[in-house]
């Protein structure tokens, strides 16, 4: 029972933060057509800047996390502007543009703050005891936090005008413009919320796990995985496949061993393509 | 008629330019040749991830090996028949990856033609600069192995292990896990899945059921990429075991395991051999850090060989801190040179058959048997004492050297 509520709880918080950083990824996909390998390091560099202000300059935590989802989300825009704006429509650049910015970012942490291990003090620590069961609150408040995040984004998507305004976008670029929507505003919307809910996830992840300057290199594996296995341009299958990619993570291991795992999980996500190749939400792509 | 003249004029100016800048510089080269007569340069390779997959620790092997290299320098270097020599040490990065130690090694070996090698870590790099070093006969003394036949064995002649590795390690945190907790009684043998499991597993499960540990079921894996350790660590603890047994992982992944274990409820001894308390401390969280035992250096401690002493403070001067691998780093470098001086040569094909026969070598943790012929069919291993330390109530303390000699 112990190992069942532990594995659900795991498979849950791996969940949440597999879509947290794969939701700005297909964000940038669906509304900009950017494949934005970048994303896995600004990822990484959320948790940096979280950890610097919380450990090195003795901030409040949640102030440090506050700040860090402010800056990434800032640096989402100069992003939009400097990096993808003057190579729009060109997916080929802005693809050559995102490897230079994960060089960038991944070698900038690694000279400035070294390769040694930190990790995040727990956001809420202790454990949760409920007879034979015993759980870690800060997961579950991490669970917590990404949970109240989706609900928030998926409610901006659905009522706020700018969030109607990108789901336009991602539908039909040509027609949101005619519709007199600033193509290049909400761009810069959604790379800023993009990059702020990876920093979001950076910084929690720090605090469960530990940080490195190479750690977004695998979330942005999972997050394109997700991505595909959603379906490209579905921002709400993002969520259904989240929840499969992370509970095959979670699960997998009690009944496999090691590598198989992983091609196990690889086994189920390419069977799942093969009767939906489009994924589990995608639309056509004309 | 004029401009041909002028041309041979400018001929002539470049001519002489030419000649009189070859002229100055062979000079200059003979001059300084002479003057390096007296002491010569041996170059000795040092292979390390200062990128990617386990640069966090091995950063600082760089970093205690060029402690070790300007040490024994300024000792005067070594002798070798009366030719006093500097250790001039070449540092690649191997980028934490296969095909990266790889190319670092070709450059050492086939560029830098260097004939002695310090590194790698891990196995599957171990593995790779072995298909460069051991065909070019070059005499590499490795930081380590897990017991895999392809990183060290009767096929990698040109290959000591100048560190203590997983085998050596943890039969030291096993040996005194059962004189310290003599109500533990059985455990569970964890190991990621790099290719050594069936080779490591029976070793440590025999190593455990010698000093009277039962070990429970088959080892429990997990792969270099795990995020989440939960269901690996729930897999163990499944099966009720007094300790869980980490064998290898870097201090991130075991950092991890030793936390979620805590979190959920385990409160046994924890072990794991070259994963160092600190940084186990910085990964798992105060909470989580009790009853854990690695292998691993304590330099405050008073308990420590003379040599140990000595660099500590160098350490914490050079860089702010003497961490275990700093120590592991300069302990590498230093056992080759002590190999090398035995020998009194700088052919690897020399220095490779006194080293084998020699029954003792001098470490940084003091006189070390060789060993290692009948676990893996070659005594190339250096069994220098263990250091054990323990992280308890977020505490780090030394409790004690342990002698292995490895058969």
């Amino acid at each position: 029972m112990e190992t069942v509520i532990n594995t659900i709880i795991g498979a849950l918080v791996l969940s949440s933060m597999y879509i947290l950083v794969a939701l700005g990824f297909a964000l940038l996909l669906s509304i900009m057509g950017v494949l934005n390998f970048a994303h896995g390091a600004i990822y990484m560099v959320g948790g940096y800047i979280c950890y610097q202000f919380a450990v090195e300059f003795g901030l409040n935590q949640w102030l440090s996390l506050l700040l860090s989802t402010l800056i990434m989300g800032a640096f989402g825009v100069l992003l939009e502007r400097v990096c993808f704006r003057p190579f729009y429509g060109d997916m080929y650049r802005t693809i050559v543009m995102t490897i230079a910015i994960v060089l960038v970012l991944e070698t900038t942490v690694n000279v400035l703050v070294g390769v040694h291990i930190r990790s995040l003090p727990a956001f809420v620590p202790g454990i949760i005891k409920a007879g034979a069961i015993s759980l870690s609150a800060e997961r579950l408040v991490t669970f917590f936090i990404g949970g109240v995040l989706l609900l928030g984004l998926t409610l901006f998507i659905k009522k706020a005008k700018a969030g109607q305004q990108m789901l336009a976008v991602s539908q039909e670029p040509e027609g949101a413009v005619l519709q007199g929507i600033d193509i290049f505003r909400i761009s810069a919307v959604a790379c800023a919320m993009g990059c702020a809910l990876a920093a979001v996830a950076g910084s929690l992840m720090g605090a469960i796990f530990e940080l490195s300057p190479f750690m977004g290199d695998y979330m942005l594996v999972k997050a394109i995985q997700l991505v595909i296995l959603s379906g490209i341009g579905s921002i709400g299958g993002v969520l259904a496949g989240g929840l499969i990619v992370g509970s095959i993570d979670a699960v997998l291991p009690l009944f496999a061993s090691g590598a198989v795992t992983q091609a196990v999980g690889l086994g189920i996500i390419i069977v799942l393509l093969l009767i939906r190749p489009r994924g589990l939400f995608g639309r056509e792509v004309t | 008629m004029r401009a041909k003249k002028s041309l041979m004029v400018l001929g002539i100016i470049s001519l002489t330019i030419i000649f009189g800048t070859i002229s100055f510089s062979t000079l200059v080269t003979g001059t300084s040749s002479a003057a390096a007569a007296d002491t010569k340069n041996l170059d000795i390779g040092l292979l390390v991830a200062l990128s990617g997959f386990g640069s966090g620790a091995e950063t600082l092997i760089d970093q205690g090996a060029k402690t070790a290299m300007e040490s024994i320098n300024e000792a005067g270097g070594i002798t070798i028949n009366g030719q006093p020599y500097m250790i001039n040490l070449i540092v690649e990065d191997t980028k934490g990856s296969a095909e990266g130690s790889v190319a670092a090694a070709n450059k050492l070996v086939y560029d830098r033609k260097v004939k002695f090698v310090v590194g790698t870590v891990v196995p599957y790099s171990i593995e790779a600069v072995g298909t460069v070093t051991e065909p070019a006969k070059v005499l590499r003394s490795s930081l380590y192995n897990c017991a895999t036949p392809s990183e060290y064995g009767p096929k990698t002649p040109y290959t000591f292990m100048g560190n203590d590795g997983t085998v050596e390690g943890n039969t030291a945190l096993l040996t005194y896990l059962v004189e310290a907790f003599p109500e533990v009684k059985t455990t569970v043998l964890v190991i990621p899945d790099d290719g050594s499991i069936p080779h490591l597993g029976p070793i440590m499960k025999r190593a455990a059921e010698k000093r009277g540990l039962k070990v429970l079921g088959e080892p429990v894996s997990w792969t270099h990429n795990t995020v989440d350790f939960t269901p690996i660590i729930a897999k163990a603890l499944a099966r009720k075991p007094d300790t869980l047994t980490l064998l290898n992982g870097w201090p991130a992944p075991v950092g991890a395991m030793l936390k979620t274990a805590r979190e959920a409820g385990f409160t046994g001894p924890v072990t794991c051999g070259h994963n160092p308390c600190e940084d186990i401390l910085k990964v798992a969280g105060a909470a989580a850090s009790t009853n854990y035992f690695a292998t691993g250096i304590v330099g405050s401690s008073p308990d420590m060989p003379p040599m140990v002493k000595k660099i500590t403070p160098i350490f914490v001067k050079k860089f702010g801190h003497a961490l275990y691998y700093n120590y592991w780093g300069f302990n590498g470098i230093y056992v080759l040179v002590k190999a090398i001086e035995a020998a009194q040569s700088l052919e690897p094909d020399k220095v490779k058959d006194s080293w084998e026969n020699m029954k003792s070598i001098d470490s940084l943790y003091g006189r070390a048997p060789m060993g290692g012929a009948k676990t893996y069919g070659i005594k190339h291993t250096v069994c220098h004492p263990v250091a054990i330390q323990s992280l308890m109530n977020a505490k780090v303390k030394h409790v004690k050297w342990v002698d292995v000699l490895v058969p």
